[in-house]
């Protein structure tokens, strides 16, 4: 299966090697980094949580969700669970094919469903102090 | 003199429909309610929103608009300053005559409302209680610091508190889920089942802990979310969450079973 859930930093080099082939004309990624502000507040650490074995069998069947709805060659994609720092990966999407048209869609499908359909949650703590279970913002809406 | 006010209930939204015009055995759930009154009142009136038409003299429309159940406290009490106002919703189904009759006959002197406390986190229960004369002037002030909530105008009356004889006494229905839940314990016998369930996230933090044993007397998944946000005060509404039964995706209406695991998961945020 090539949904991975991880505790560790993201190997996102390495990842090209498992995906793409001699048939691939096309290699799409998605980095999903942390990034040092949410809501205007300045955000000064984060922990991703998650229901372990719904967050692997919902990813798993989203990754295959992808490879049926589009003529892609290969999907891959991993989230960090537990602490991160600002600037780090959060999540990895790689999509191979032959053309690029379909790993672009591919690669928008299946962050758009990562981020509303696996059970992942993030707790950010900010500048002033306050730490929160954060609620999907306006700009976290699929396309 | 003791007269009844009927509550109909807001706008509904989170139920979709009317709640006063559900239908059980025939008899909607407003006749239900003004039927049960009137077996126990003097005269019932039916509370209605600011503007509506009366088709009699016990229609009450409100004298001001949106200012929820207070509000239609607030006219009855006008409308009537002397006398016990034994006031109900319409969406307590598992309230009967002699829950009502309890609260008459434990009226007091010098208190200003009779009152059952709900028995998952003894907060005092407004819609299924009777207010004093005295009441009326304890709301006056509420009005008059501009708030509308019925709960901190319930913390500062003086109360006769009523523990219910049963867990169900006042399950009230906001969502089409909780009616499905109502429909499915009505006609069969309280049976417990005992199950554990799983908090995720703010809920996690709400409860208090990450899992917990559970002895529940609900049907399906609403009945059992329901308990457990009585229990802890959750805030999340269920219409924002998914559940999970055994690392398995279900609805609220899943009829859940003994020794199940239950997940309550808030919306999520991964990405």
């Amino acid at each position: 299966m090539s949904f991975h859930i991880t505790s560790t930093v993201i190997q996102t080099e390495k990842i090209r090697e498992q995906v793409v082939d001699d048939t691939c004309g096309a290699y799409v990624v998605f980095e999903g980094i942390v990034r040092n502000h949410h809501n205007g507040k300045s955000v000064t650490s984060l922990r991703y949580e998650h229901h372990p074995a719904l967050a692997q069998s919902t990813g798993d069947e989203l990754v295959q969700k992808a490879l049926d709805k589009f003529p892609i060659t290969a999907a891959y994609a991993v989230h960090r669970i537990g602490e991160c720092v600002v600037g780090e990966c959060a999540v990895f999407i790689a999509i191979a094919s032959s053309h690029r048209a379909e790993a672009f869609q591919a690669c928008q499908f299946l962050i758009d469903e990562i981020k509303t359909e696996v059970p992942i949650w993030k707790f950010e703590t900010y500048a002033d102090g306050e730490s929160v279970y954060t609620a999907p913002c306006p700009n976290c809406i699929k396309s | 003199m003791i007269k009844g006010l009927l509550l109909t209930g807001g706008l509904s939204q989170r139920m979709g429909q009317p709640k006063q015009l559900l239908t059980h055995e025939g008899e909607t759930f407003k006749d239900r309610s003004l039927r049960l009154l009137s077996e126990v009142c003097d005269e019932v009136y039916v509370s209605l929103p600011y503007g509506a038409e009366k088709s009699n003299a016990y229609d009450l429309p409100d004298l001001a608009p949106s200012q929820g159940p207070l509000g239609g406290m607030a006219t009855a009490f006008a409308h009537s300053p002397d006398c016990d106002w034994l006031v109900l919703a319409c969406d307590l189904p598992n309230v009967g005559k002699e829950d009502l009759l309890r609260l008459v006959e434990s009226r007091e002197q010098n208190k200003d409302i009779v009152c059952y406390l709900n028995p998952y986190d003894a907060v005092p229960e407004g819609h299924c209680s009777l207010y004093s004369p005295s009441a009326k002037v304890a709301l006056d002030k509420v009005f008059e610091s501009n708030s509308r909530c019925l709960r901190s105008f319930l913390e500062n009356l003086s109360r006769v508190e009523l523990a219910p004889d049963r867990m169900n006494l006042l399950t009230n229905l906001n969502y089409p889920e909780d009616l499905n839940e109502w429909k499915a314990q009505q006609g069969n016998e309280v049976s417990e089942k005992q199950v554990t369930v799983e908090y995720y996230a703010k809920l996690r933090e709400e409860a208090g802990c990450s899992s917990e044993h559970v002895t529940s007397t609900a049907v399906t998944l609403a009945g059992l979310w329901e308990e457990c946000r009585m229990r802890h005060h959750l805030s999340t509404k269920l219409p924002e969450m998914k559940p999970a039964v055994n690392n398995a995706f279900t609805s609220w209406n899943h009829v859940f079973s003994p020794d199940d695991i239950i997940a309550f998961m808030p919306p999520f945020m991964g990405g």
